[in-house]
């Protein structure tokens, strides 16, 4: 055959360009072997149709979209998450579609780290303490298997054990220079003095406003959602009204985008450290414990979270099994890189590397679709 | 009236307009919700999927001025998070489940006909375990061009080069109808 399968089918399918297809068309005029296998992959094509079309929703199970709009807005009200709370925040890399899975990487890898940290209650802290407050001054890399989401723990909704607030909503706003950012900005904005080849010099600019967000705990749902999981548990009554806050601080991403089409790019966001805080009530091995085993997590994945130590500035940095992370000197600092290898851990998208870093109060996160390399020299120019 | 393209909706969506956002979700709510009910069989899992994957539309920040093909993203995300509730699950499991979700599409509807709806689930637990030996890209790469989706789109989700997509289809075609024969026989 002349015509490779692949074309025929797509032939078949009226999915080819008008020249191709009249070149198609030519060759079938003249050829019978071509023919032949036309006729055979078009038998075949509808022959595997007539059988999976049993597949399709029957009248029982088609859902009218406009029910459906009304049940997702419900959902969407109700819907508490972090992930909706958060993504305008520190990790929201808003811009770059070339970033699309970069950006979810990220802002997954936040509100993991936020979640994780809630089960870092450090013990121990001074008696008389009454709140704990958690910064972000170092990182630390956490293996987990991709096949773990925290789709799979989502049975623990945070509604049932207390009340979710956003108490103040993040902002974007675009703005057209360094000097025009830094107006907005309470810390010294930086800018990169080199970036890698192929990408754009001027960079796409963008403001978050801070986000605050506050979650309580009601003592009597609390106790009545764990006896509803078949836990007993006897939960201190300084529990009820206990308060967990995070705070976001405001911070500005850049992105500096590949060719147009292309999915490459690099973007770079600093800000003030994230805070979480929480009162000394939560910081009992107890509650920690309790956490644990509430978040589905697997016990690979506690084990990694108990052997960090001071858990009081230190972020979990999930990092998918098959990706590589390693402690590197970035800016001065020590910083922890991470490249996502596609290959390896069996989850789609482009090859690319991010590194964090805190410096003088600020966390910096820049990353993109570019060699370690190119990535580290364009994260040492920045400016001082 | 025009119809307003979805890359103007889609910048209306990121300055907050929500009725920009709602057309989009009439216009492709059908679509991911036929995609996600071929790949897992349930309509609950199906419904709750598709939730999530224009709860995720919603919070996404398309960029500006760019063309973007919609659909594939959305598929994109609907094939992934199906792919994900169904990893590592091995045959015995997917007979299992292939059973049960028939079991409960039959007894959740009001069927006019049970003998024919019976008959229906049989055949769906068959393909549907037919599908599960094939490789997860062959799979959901029969399964969206059979939800009625262009080769670019097909592309898109499946993260391949649009002319790669024919010869996918044709082998994935070839080897689905091999299993499906010899699961047939077995099953007398």
């Amino acid at each position: 055959m002349c015509i490779d399968i692949g074309t025929l089918r797509a032939y078949w399918d009226d999915e080819l360009s008008p020249p191709q297809r009249a070149a198609v068309a030519g060759h079938l005029k003249e050829c019978e072997a071509c023919r032949d296998g036309l006729v055979r992959i078009s038998a075949l094509a509808a022959e595997t149709s007539d059988v999976l079309d049993c597949l399709a929703p029957g009248p029982a199970e088609t859902v009218t979209p406009a029910v459906a709009l009304r049940a997702w807005r419900e959902r969407a009200a109700v819907q508490p998450s972090l992930w909706q709370r958060f993504r305008g925040g520190f990790v929201s890399m808003s811009g770059g579609s070339f970033l699309r899975s970069w950006r979810a990487a990220v802002a997954s890898l936040a509100v993991l780290a936020v979640v994780l940290s809630l089960a870092f209650t450090p013990v121990g802290s001074a008696a008389g303490e009454l709140l704990k407050q958690f910064r972000a001054e170092q990182f630390a890399p956490v293996t987990i298997d991709p096949s773990f989401t925290p789709e799979n723990a989502k049975e623990l909704n945070p509604e049932d054990f207390g009340t979710f607030e956003a108490r103040t909503e993040p902002t974007n706003q675009q703005v057209a220079s360094l000097s025009e950012a830094q107006g907005l900005a309470d810390f010294p904005v930086r800018g990169l003095q080199s970036v890698p080849a192929g990408l754009s010099t001027t960079p796409e600019m963008n403001v978050s406003t801070p986000a605050e967000a506050a979650f309580t705990f009601n003592r009597a749902k609390s106790t009545a959602a764990l006896a509803n999981m078949g836990i007993k548990a006897q939960l201190p009554d300084e529990l009820d009204g206990a308060t967990v806050r995070v705070y976001v601080p405001l911070n500005v991403q850049q992105v500096y985008a590949g060719p147009e089409g292309s999915k490459s790019g690099l973007l770079f966001a600093q800000g003030k450290s994230p805070t979480l805080e929480m009162p000394a009530v939560l910081d009992t091995p107890e509650m920690r414990d309790l956490f644990f085993a509430l978040s589905g997590m697997p016990p690979e994945v506690v084990d990694q979270l108990r052997a960090i130590t001071s858990s009081d500035t230190t972020v979990p940095v999930p990092v998918l099994k098959g990706d590589t992370s390693r402690s590197v000197e970035v800016d001065g600092v020590q910083g922890l890189l991470v490249t996502h290898k596609p290959a390896t851990t069996g989850i789609e998208g482009p090859e690319g590397t991010y590194v964090v870093w805190q410096k003088n109060g600020v966390v910096y996160v820049l990353g993109g679709t570019v060699s370690e390399t190119d990535l580290l020299q364009a994260a040492n120019s920045l400016q001082p | 009236m025009a119809i307003p393209p979805d890359s103007l909706l889609l910048e209306k969506v990121a300055r907050g307009d929500e009725a920009a956002f709602e057309t989009l979700f009439l216009r492709y709510y059908g679509q991911v919700y036929g995609v996600l009910f071929r790949v897992l069989g349930d309509r609950a899992e199906a419904e709750d999927l598709a939730q999530e994957v224009f709860l995720k539309l919603h919070g996404q920040r398309f960029r500006q001025g760019r063309e973007h093909t919609l659909g594939g993203w959305l598929y994109r995300v609907a094939v992934n998070m199906a792919l994900n509730r169904r990893r590592g699950e091995d045959r015995r499991d997917r007979r299992e489940e292939a059973v049960a979700v028939e079991d409960r599409t039959l007894g959740a509807g009001e069927p006019p006909d049970p003998a024919h709806v019976a008959l229906r689930n049989e055949e769906r637990t068959l393909v549907r375990l037919a599908l599960g030996e094939l490789p997860a890209r062959s799979r959901t790469c029969l399964v969206l061009r059979q939800a009625g989706l262009s080769y670019a789109e097909i592309a898109q989700a499946l993260g391949v080069a649009q002319s790669s997509v024919g010869t996918l289809l044709a082998r994935a075609e070839e080897r689905f109808r091999e299993r499906y024969l010899a699961l047939r026989e077995e099953e007398g």
